[in-house]
């Protein structure tokens, strides 16, 4: 297990035109179920993806616009993104959706912080040992050897 | 005879009952960042260089069903020069009892697993997200927030 190719995805970000930017997220998930819900490709060697995910609203009415997500091949790249209410196990629950144009990726709000990766059904998608489905927040743009000192020292993000 | 019949009856109940079986435990593993939070559980130094925490947690209930025991057996890693994580790490094993809260608040449509440390006023909440997911909780009932490389949800694989 190595750390060295474990950058953070700064990302290089300008806002489509009208939209400013709501959040971005990080984290590492396993393949195999995301590449069935993105209808992508998979390898067995493949260990994990490296997501990185902005989400953009309108910047006079604060409505979702746009999203950019990097990490999942040839999906990379921007589409339009909304908000739904509701799972199978909680009808209360805030599900963004990520329109990719031929397929579609649910994400369960945890707060402002964190988010879960759904299967198409809203049902949540499970990891393993190494890698959860679980995104989370980034509130501020650090370099990598910023990251490395303060997640080794414990702080929390 | 006759009369002691009601009496053997109910010595076959009680001495001849079958051995009750326990439930196969739920395990659950992940691997998180070092956070402040869960170091005491870990044995890791407040100070100590932890670049991740690898957990496998197991949740036994009773016969009955009802939330018993935890077991935890862990791995620390720090960041070698050379840029790789140590190998094998440090290991961790501790135990204690948990139990089954409803969630309150923004959490009050979940059920909350508490595990006790021994340790007074330090108990650990994760929330329930499914029957194969639970995701740790802050002090103040937050989502416990990972970063780029680590979350703190802990993934069922028994």
């Amino acid at each position: 297990m190595s750390a060295a190719n474990a950058q953070s995805l700064v990302p290089k970000d300008t806002p489509p035109p009208g939209s400013v930017m709501l959040a971005w997220y990080e984290g590492r998930t396993p393949c195999r179920e995301l590449a069935a819900e993105l209808k992508l490709g998979f390898r067995e060697e493949c260990a994990k993806r490296k997501l990185s995910l902005i989400f953009y609203v309108d910047s006079t009415s604060r409505k979702p616009t746009f999203f950019r997500m990097g990490g999942v091949g040839v999906r990379s790249g921007t589409g339009k993104w909304s908000i739904e209410k509701g799972m199978p196990s909680d009808s209360l629950a805030i599900v963004y959706r990520l329109d990719f144009g031929e397929a579609e990726l649910y994400l369960m709000k945890g707060f402002e912080q964190v988010l879960f990766v759904l299967d198409n059904k809203k049902n949540f998608l499970v990891g393993n040992e190494k890698y959860s489905y679980t995104l989370n927040r980034v509130t501020e743009q650090r370099s990598w050897d910023k990251w490395r000192e303060l997640v080794h020292r414990g702080a929390s993000f | 005879m006759e009369m002691l019949r009601p009496v053997f009856i109910i010595l076959s109940l009680y001495v001849f009952k079958p051995a009750a079986t326990l439930p196969s435990p739920e395990v659950f593993a992940g691997t998180t960042p070092c956070g402040q939070l869960i170091r005491p559980l870990q044995n890791i130094a407040a100070n100590k260089d932890c670049a991740l925490v690898e957990w496998t947690l197991s949740l036994q209930r009773d016969e009955a069903q009802q939330p018993a025991t935890w077991q935890l057996t862990a791995y620390s890693r720090h960041i070698l020069p050379d840029n790789n994580y140590s190998q094998p790490g440090i290991k961790h094993e501790a135990s204690g009892k948990w139990s089954i809260v409803q969630g309150t608040g923004a959490h009050n449509r979940s059920m909350i697993y508490v595990l006790d440390t021994g340790r007074p006023g330090y108990r650990l909440r994760f929330i329930k997200l499914s029957d194969n997911l639970l995701h740790l909780l802050d002090e103040k009932g937050r989502f416990m927030t990972g970063d780029p490389f680590q979350s703190y949800t802990l993934n069922r694989i028994k």
